[in-house]
């Protein structure tokens, strides 16, 4: 009886056949900023991609939109950002067709999670912030790991500036190591202003920051969108 | 992980209008067990001259008796202080001596001329290649969110109030988002006429 | 038991790469071996370079491939797909002539069809996108970049697709060493016209870059092609030879 095994082929020298020269993951970086308010949510986002030192492209959004009250945010693998927003927008549509509404924003969060999750031995190296507006018409910000580990919280940065942005979010927007902080819900002018100077101030210390932002502010009554210009160095 | 995030830490120097600040995370860990939350990586190395040393903890004692060691030699034989900017230079010799066996920490250095008073702010790396700016110096295991937080809150002329307040917030908030810093905080601010210390009272988790 | 050989080494499907082998010999090993994937690319070729001027989109390549050791001039690599659509393609020559094959392949079942649709550019960059990131899926990469570019509904496309399926629109671009060495130029060049590049000066730029490329890099080609896309069709032009200045380098 014949071995199940592979006979020793003379490319190999039976020698298991390792992988090896080929990396299936790139770092394009990209930052996201998302801040959740009582009925709106803003999304920010940088427009360069890149990879290393060179620049690919000085005018690419990560913000995918969703729905008309959901944003999502990618950055990482542009590659494997831009597949899984391609799943995401079939799974959409199909629920589109099958349930005749658009998901709702809870609901997109959970498909996003077990979507990256479905990928977790071979995961999309995407970080991911979810901005919408809920099923009571509050802002949302839902925060995820490249896995599918996700969180609702107030605001959150990811990406290649998060750790620098969102100490700066703790302390202006969580009110975070303040005495006396004045607790009045930030409004969306304020919301949309952080944002920018976030952009201008990580710009300055971040070489993958530049170019432009692109920012999203998700209301009840559609999305509305911003584009401020950044340092191009 | 890398040998200079094996204790955890982090040192923030800044410079004001007439003053210069140093804070720093009070926490010493083994990896991620807190081991001491009264450790000591800034030290006074003469009367308006602070010099952080975040990294290998053990490094961090061997080169402040080292320097400290190197300064009494230098003030008995010159009999005059040692200015900011010398010290600097003292210590990135120190460390360059030690090119291919480094000690691992990288260095914040915070004072005033005795003589002119001016702020001095200086950081290096772990072979002793320094950087002195215009208006502020970060390192340690939270560097990239100290990064963030000086970009954004920093300002020319701060008094010193206005230099106490900024420095802690900084060092408070990038410290509350790294696992092994934090543990109470302890700020100098130094003037022309004096140096003022402060312990701030911190989340312990 | 050959079936079931066959059931475990080749469960994946239609791979051309084992249909493709040349003689029945390697054939049969590759039934028992376990499946040889591209690890590292063989003939490879330069740069492509790539920019929309005003009322079209222009790109250019030097003609040829080389390993380390060998060279194989007069290798096309800018392709007219359709009348509104062109690509140029750099990185593993073998893996280049496979695209070849499937867009050949997919342009004729496309006129078979005969439903009187020409694919638009961004349709097949989107394609190539989704094609290149399920081979990296598979760690059987086409080690290649790709521009992609033509008129997309009268305007001047161009996309870019590389060997793991990073996908992105652009106005120019330029692979491999025309990256560091040529982006500038030609961004100069657009910036300077405020966004209305003419033809002529946008040949020129390309013509600029394909210098610097072929005196900086050993494994460059004299030889080269400018394919031309505007909204009356598709034009390649060449062989043509870069005139080169070689006395300067005897200083």
């Amino acid at each position: 009886m014949m071995s199940h095994e592979p006979e020793p082929s003379p490319t190999t020298c039976g020698a298991p056949l390792l992988q090896r020269g080929f990396d299936p993951y790139r770092d394009n970086a990209g930052t996201l900023v998302g801040i959740a308010g009582e009925d709106f949510a803003v999304i920010g986002s940088d427009l360069r991609l890149s990879l290393g030192f060179s620049i690919f492209s000085r005018d690419q959004s990560k913000l995918f939109k969703l729905t008309d009250r959901a944003v999502l945010g990618s950055s990482g693998c542009w590659a494997d950002c831009v597949s899984l927003n391609k799943f995401l927008e079939i799974r959409l549509k199909t629920y589109g067709f099958e349930h005749n509404q658009p998901m709702s924003t809870k609901a997109i969060a959970q498909c996003c999670s077990t979507m990256l999750y479905s990928r977790r031995f071979f995961p999309y190296f995407a970080w991911n912030i979810l901005a919408g507006i809920d099923e009571d018409g509050k802002g949302a910000i839902y925060s995820y790991d490249p896995v599918g580990n996700f969180e609702r919280v107030p605001y959150q940065a990811a990406g290649n500036s998060g750790p620098q942005v969102l100490p700066f979010l703790d302390s202006i927007v969580g009110k975070k190591n303040q005495s006396n902080p004045d607790k009045a819900p930030i409004t969306k002018e304020r919301a949309i202003n952080l944002i920018k100077d976030i952009f201008i101030s990580a710009a300055e210390r971040d070489i993958t920051v530049g170019d432009g932002t692109h920012i999203i502010v998700i209301t009840k009554d559609g999305l509305e969108e911003i584009r401020l210009d950044l340092r191009k160095d | 992980m890398s040998i200079l995030a094996y204790n955890g830490g982090i040192v923030i120097a800044m410079k004001g209008d007439g003053c210069v600040a140093i804070a720093t995370d009070r926490r010493l860990g083994v990896e991620g067990r807190t081991v001491s939350i009264d450790f000591e990586r800034v030290f006074e190395m003469g009367p308006r001259l602070f010099v952080g040393l975040p990294g290998l903890a053990t490094d961090t004692i061997t080169v402040s008796q080292k320097l400290r060691f190197d300064m009494n030699l230098y003030e008995l034989q010159e009999n005059r202080q040692m200015t900011p900017k010398t010290f600097a230079t003292l210590l990135s010799g120190t460390l360059y001596e030690k090119r291919f066996g480094p000690y691992f920490i990288e260095p914040v250095v915070a004072g005033m001329d005795p003589k002119t008073n001016e702020p001095y702010v200086a950081c290096m790396d772990l072979i002793g290649s320094t950087t002195e700016t215009v208006d502020f110096v970060v390192s340690g295991t939270a560097e990239e969110e100290a990064y963030g937080m000086c970009e954004t809150l920093w300002r020319p002329g701060m008094k010193p109030d206005e230099l106490f307040e900024c420095i802690s917030q900084c060092v408070l908030n990038a410290m509350d988002r790294d696992a092994i810093s934090g543990w109470g905080v302890k700020v100098h601010v130094m003037e022309k006429d004096k140096v003022t210390t402060r312990y701030l009272k911190t989340r312990m988790d | 038991m050959a079936l079931m050989r066959d059931a475990i080494f080749h469960s994946e499907g239609f791979d051309p790469s084992s249909q493709m082998s040349p003689c029945a010999e390697t054939r049969n090993q590759s039934l028992v071996a376990p499946r040889q994937r591209t690890q590292e690319p063989t003939y490879m070729s330069g740069s492509v370079i790539g920019l929309c001027y005003e009322n079209g989109v222009l790109l250019a390549a030097d003609m040829g491939a080389t390993t380390r050791f060998t060279r194989i001039p007069h290798q096309p690599r800018i392709l007219k797909i359709n009348e509104n659509t062109m690509i140029g393609v750099s990185g593993d020559f073998a893996d280049f002539q496979y695209l070849e094959k499937i867009i050949e392949a997919k342009m004729i079942d496309e006129e078979r069809k005969n439903e009187g649709f020409q694919m638009k550019p961004r349709s097949l960059y989107v394609y190539l996108s989704r094609l290149l990131y399920q081979r990296r899926n598979n760690f059987n990469p086409l080690w290649t970049n790709i521009i992609v570019t033509g008129m997309q509904d009268g305007k001047p496309f161009m996309g870019v697709v590389d060997m793991i399926g990073t996908a992105f629109e652009t106005n120019l671009y330029s692979t491999g060493f025309g990256n560091y060495l040529g982006m500038g130029v030609m961004r100069e060049a657009v910036e300077k016209h405020d966004g209305k590049l003419p033809l002529q000066a946008a040949v020129e730029a390309l013509q600029s870059v394909l210098r610097v490329l072929y005196y900086r890099n050993t494994a460059a080609f004299p030889d080269y092609q400018i394919g031309n896309c505007t909204a009356s069709g598709v034009k390649i032009e060449g062989p043509m030879r870069i005139d080169s200045e070689w006395e300067i380098a005897k200083h």
